[in-house]
């Protein structure tokens, strides 16, 4: 009986002071851990922007000035001897704008594959398309690590990975037309997420206006005199919200050719037998989108 | 009584004459601040857990006594990692799983149970800062060469204090790597123990 006492008494003991002393660290643990996870964040993300966490500890959106200006993505890959995880900012086109390796729980050997956590090395990824990172060794421009090319490869995959994962499902559906145009031609923005400038072909415009189940978008290339020169009707894969079989039928190649040569200030385009509401909603997007155009 | 103290820095040193509590030693001694942080935080743990056992040594039960030691010992590694996770957050992230671990540490258990559940408050609590002492100076002289020669720094603090650099800039981009791996540490402790047996004449 005696010794149940004693044994009860030392654990409640115990107990009173670590709740004593939990309750005075824990704010400033808490704290010291949101400052690691925001300074880390601007490292990859420089600039005047604001983070808004969207999956805890893997996605950040990044904001500037209010409007959606990229992502922060965290993601890892088996390494050589653990994970090796890369913390990177990418902006909507999915350039890279910063990446870093973190160190906690990363234990590659040391001298070796530790040094992915190396300036150096992150620095080189910047500016490239996190979807398109290689190594010199795959076909790629980057250099791997001297005698760590697991670890090095790892990091890259990581990066590669994570945002095939995480972010590039959030992109908008034009995202990559838009990166499509500015490999081939070059572009300017204009207005963001909405008008750009084509070097040599014109103007680049993304117009909506209410479909059947939603709105409905287009993105138009006309020329300097408002003639259309290139149109592309949101997929339902796109996430056309359109009635299956009846309103989606008017994002086809063939109701596109229609529009090519009209005018995108008035463009006379028959409507779909059928899918009426989302013609009349297509030709009525292309019209907005233009609308303050020159 | 102050042999007690003296007593666990030289003639039982926990390191190099009794050879226990050598994970941590190996395992954090890459860097002199890293070994000086563990060995503070051993200090603490052991004088505090030292005292605690010796002064209720008459209320703890004979057959009872391993498991209250590791709870008084425990509760003063979670006080200690909560408290340095708070204030020096960079050094718990290099210490990482060697702090909790500390419970485990064979020189704070041998000591609860092999003096101070048999001594006095005061003799315990000298035989806790001597031990503490003793371990800290050892892993603090590893921690130092292993620096130096690994890493061509010294003292060097993450996020604060950049670190003597002992060997001019040159050497820091080819540093003896080898030091800062766990063979390094082996190395170093070795040459250590024979030192000091040299020293004590025991050998």
């Amino acid at each position: 009986m005696r010794q149940v006492l004693v044994l009860f008494i030392v654990c409640v003991l115990s107990a009173f002071l670590l709740s004593f002393v939990y309750g005075k660290t824990a704010p400033l643990i808490e704290e010291n851990a949101k400052k690691k996870i925001e300074a880390s964040l601007k490292e990859v993300f420089p600039g005047e922007v604001e983070f808004k966490e969207i999956e805890p500890g893997k996605l950040w959106e990044v904001y500037r000035n209010g409007s959606l200006a990229g992502f922060v993505y965290i993601h890892g890959e088996r390494g050589y001897s653990s994970v090796v995880r890369a913390m990177v900012g990418v902006d909507l086109d999915g350039k890279i704008v910063g990446m870093k390796v973190p160190k906690e729980g990363l234990s590659e050997t040391p001298g070796l594959g530790m040094k992915v956590t190396e300036p150096w090395f992150s620095r080189q990824f910047i500016g490239k398309y996190a979807e398109d990172v290689k190594l010199k060794k795959d076909g790629g421009d980057l250099d791997a690590i001297t005698a760590a090319t697991i670890s090095s490869r790892a990091c890259v995959n990581a990066v590669k990975n994570g945002y095939i994962e995480l972010v590039k499902k959030r992109l908008p559906w034009w995202m990559k037309y838009i990166r499509e145009f500015a490999k081939e031609y070059g572009i300017e923005e204009v207005e963001p997420g909405k008008k750009w400038k084509v070097k040599d072909k014109g103007l680049l415009y993304l117009g909506e206006a209410e479909g059947f189940g939603g709105k409905v978008q287009v993105l138009v290339l006309v020329d300097d005199k408002g003639k259309i020169e290139w149109i592309h009707i949101q997929r339902p894969e796109e996430g056309l919200p359109e009635t299956e079989g009846y309103g989606t039928e008017v994002a086809t190649q063939e109701y596109e050719q229609r529009f090519i040569g009209k005018s995108a200030a008035n463009p006379d385009v028959d409507v779909l037998t059928g899918a009426s509401v989302t013609s009349r909603a297509v030709i009525e997007a292309v019209k907005e989108g233009y609308k303050g155009g020159e | 009584m102050f042999r007690h103290f003296v007593n666990g820095i030289l003639k039982e040193n926990p390191v190099l004459v009794l050879a226990i509590g050598l994970c941590p030693t190996l395992a954090v001694s890459t860097s002199a601040y890293n070994a000086l942080g563990m060995g503070v935080a051993v200090i603490f743990v052991l004088t505090m857990s030292n005292l605690i056992v010796s002064a209720a040594r008459k209320v703890i039960p004979q057959n009872l006594r391993i498991p209250i030691f590791i709870i008084i010992i425990s509760t003063f590694v979670t006080i200690t990692d909560y408290v340095m996770k708070a204030y020096l957050p960079e050094l718990a992230k290099n210490l990482g799983v060697f702090v909790p671990l500390i419970v485990v540490n064979c020189i704070i258990l041998g000591r609860a149970e092999g003096f101070a559940y048999k001594h006095s408050v005061p003799a315990a609590l000298l035989d806790g800062l001597g031990s503490g002492i003793g371990f800290t100076l050892v892993i603090f002289i590893i921690g130092s060469i292993r620096e130096i020669l690994g890493a061509g720094t010294w003292m060097s603090i993450p996020g604060g204090f950049e670190g003597f650099k002992v060997f001019g800039e040159g050497f820091l981009n080819y540093p003896v790597l080898f030091m800062i791996l766990p063979p390094g540490g082996f190395l170093v402790i070795a040459f250590l123990m024979a030192l000091s047996r040299k020293l004590t004449g025991e050998a």
